[in-house]
């Protein structure tokens, strides 16, 4: 017999009836413990059922000038300012949320999104925002018997995996450290008139291009593969690669390589073979 | 009400999805309900500025202003329209669980809460939901609304929480443009970040936060489950000092209140299953996106 064949009518059961004797039991109060969360239901539920408690939204933001720089026309180049600039205002982001997170005395963030956003300020201005939820690590957490989840900077860790990959994580037996990211902004070379002429009318590869893509990915993972070595990461995972051009044309682009550096909490990982299922859902 | 009520068969914008999630968690929808209401905002508050400051023969401009939040009250702040705001949005949830309690029901799910211009004048507020009975529940003086949707209703009933309502964190900020602002944005400024506008931002919203904070203990609730947090910047003419502007965050946070119940009939919560979906469409959309 297997558990679903045990009752589960709620109906039968009484459960929507004890809801709502505890919703008539409801009093206006002081705000005394009240857990804030940004996660969506399914998030917040498996989160908890891997043995985390949400205590709060954490936010950290920063409105940040990105100074000018101009790349010579015909080189692919990194643009060093412009890199340093969106390396320096996401830290900012970052570090501001996990002092929120510290002032909850959380072990972790999850659910962090990390999003640069062009408001009503201005050119050149952008706001970075770091937002997610701090919990703190029940001692069942992780299968019972973790002793400490901040990483090696005893900062709380962080984690960009949603809820579902959260939760997967865990039971596979990995810890999330911290967030590492690799950014690079790059100024892609302009084609000379002899070559643009050349090209007209010929499918050819841009061979500078390529190039330029090729380098400024390598920069960014390089540096994203650094900070996770700096954490003693075993590796990394949910690997993002994003790549915009903001408002600096079409020349310019940033890469930007984001994942979670994670470590093994035990020696075996038994990952559970899922249940396949053919959704009947429209 | 009466004509609903009386009639038997209930109507319901609900999916074929939602009621299904909804029944199996013994629950019953009961019908579509309405609240609404327009509002003509008249006094809105920030007629001055709190930033300038005032000189021999005019206002100046200070070298670092202040931020001026709603939740703070004081010279010039926004808190009359912040007010309005929330009641603006409480009447209309409010006469929205009315019409639930007078069918019968205990709370309202799927609700929004949606606002627009009134064509004859006005802004107007409307939350419109599918109201949900528990049979033989005792009757609430307050029926809860959410914004959850007939599935996130059934989990979390499933996992021993119960929605109590609406929470609202909404909270306008105000700051004047200082001279260390002006010279961290103009376009000679190098990399830096801009002090004045971080701390607008910040201020308003941990003031939002704050209000989230007491809506949820108004409603006597433990937590809250954010849904959407939505800021909006603007700038105005200084109304102190002339040429100068100063720039306004409107913050919005919405979200459901819950409350853990647990009665001694309460299943144990079955562990979440490893699923993999046969349907290739949702095998797509889970791999790693590349590009922007």
């Amino acid at each position: 017999m297997t558990e679903q064949q045990q009752s589960t009518d709620f109906g039968v059961l009484g459960v929507p009836q004890d809801a709502m004797k505890r919703l008539a039991e409801l009093r206006p109060g002081q705000p005394g413990s009240i857990f804030t969360s940004d996660l969506s239901v399914n998030e917040f539920l498996l989160v908890r059922e891997c043995g985390f408690r949400p205590l709060g939204l954490v936010l950290g933001s920063s409105i940040y000038h990105v100074g000018l720089q101009v790349g010579r026309w015909g080189k692919n180049q990194e643009l060093d300012v412009l890199s340093q600039a969106m390396y320096h205002a996401r830290e900012l982001a970052m570090t501001r949320m996990e002092a929120e997170a510290q002032a909850l005395g959380a072990d972790g963030i999850v659910g962090v999104r990390l999003d640069v956003e062009m408001k009503e300020f201005g050119n050149d201005i952008a706001e970075f925002i770091a937002v997610g939820t701090a919990v703190h690590a029940e001692p069942e957490a992780g299968g019972g018997g973790v002793k400490e989840w901040r990483n090696n900077k005893n900062l709380p860790f962080t984690s960009d995996l949603s809820g579902q990959d959260f939760w997967t994580l865990i039971r596979a037996g990995y810890a999330p450290l911290g967030m590492v990211m690799g950014s690079c902004v790059y100024h892609i070379a302009h084609q000379r008139l002899g070559g643009k002429l050349g090209n007209i009318g010929r499918n050819v590869e841009l061979e500078q291009f390529t190039q330029a893509l090729y380098d400024a990915r390598e920069l960014a993972m390089s540096r994203m593969q650094a900070e996770a070595e700096e954490l003693h990461a075993e590796g990394i995972v949910g690997v993002q690669l994003r790549q915009h051009s903001h408002t600096w044309g079409s020349h310019t682009t940033e890469f930007f390589a984001i994942g979670t550096a994670v470590r093994p909490l035990r020696e075996d990982h038994v990952i559970e073979r899922p249940t396949m299922v053919l959704s009947l859902d429209s | 009400m009466a004509e609903i009520r009386g009639s038997g068969t209930w109507s319901s914008a609900l999916s074929a999805d939602e009621f299904a999630a909804i029944r199996s968690v013994g629950f019953e929808p009961v019908g579509q309900v309405l609240g609404a209401a327009v509002y003509n905002v008249g006094y809105t508050g920030g007629y001055s500025c709190p930033g300038a400051w005032a000189g021999y023969g005019g206002y100046v401009t200070p070298y670092r202003s202040i931020t001026a939040v709603s939740g703070a009250g004081g010279m010039g702040s926004y808190n009359a329209l912040v007010k309005t705001m929330y009641e603006a949005r409480h009447k209309a949830i409010d006469r929205m669980s009315a019409e639930c309690a007078a069918l019968g029901g205990h709370g309202v799910v799927s609700a929004s809460i949606e606002i627009g211009m009134f064509p004859a004048g006005g802004l107007e507020f409307k939350a419109i939901g599918t109201a949900v009975r528990a049979p033989g529940g005792v009757p609430l003086a307050r029926p809860f609304t959410s914004d959850l949707s007939g599935q996130d209703f059934a989990k979390l009933i499933m996992a021993g929480w119960v929605p109590a309502g609406f929470a609202l964190g909404i909270s306008i900020g105000a700051r004047h443009d200082d001279w260390l602002t002006m010279n961290q944005t103009s376009w000679g400024a190098g990399n830096s970040e801009v002090v004045g506008y971080t701390d607008l931002v910040n201020q308003g919203r941990h003031d939002a936060r704050q209000q989230l904070e007491r809506d949820v203990a108004r409603l006597g609730a433990e937590g809250v489950v954010v849904s959407s947090m939505d800021m909006r910047v603007r700038d105005r003419e200084c109304p102190m000092q002339e040429h100068r502007k100063d720039h306004i965050v409107e913050v919005t946070i919405i979200g459901t209140a819950t409350v853990r119940f647990a009665g001694p009939r309460h299943p144990a919560p079955a562990s979440s299953l490893a699923i993999m979906s046969l349907d290739p469409q949702r095998r797509q959309a889970a791999r790693v996106k590349l590009g922007s």
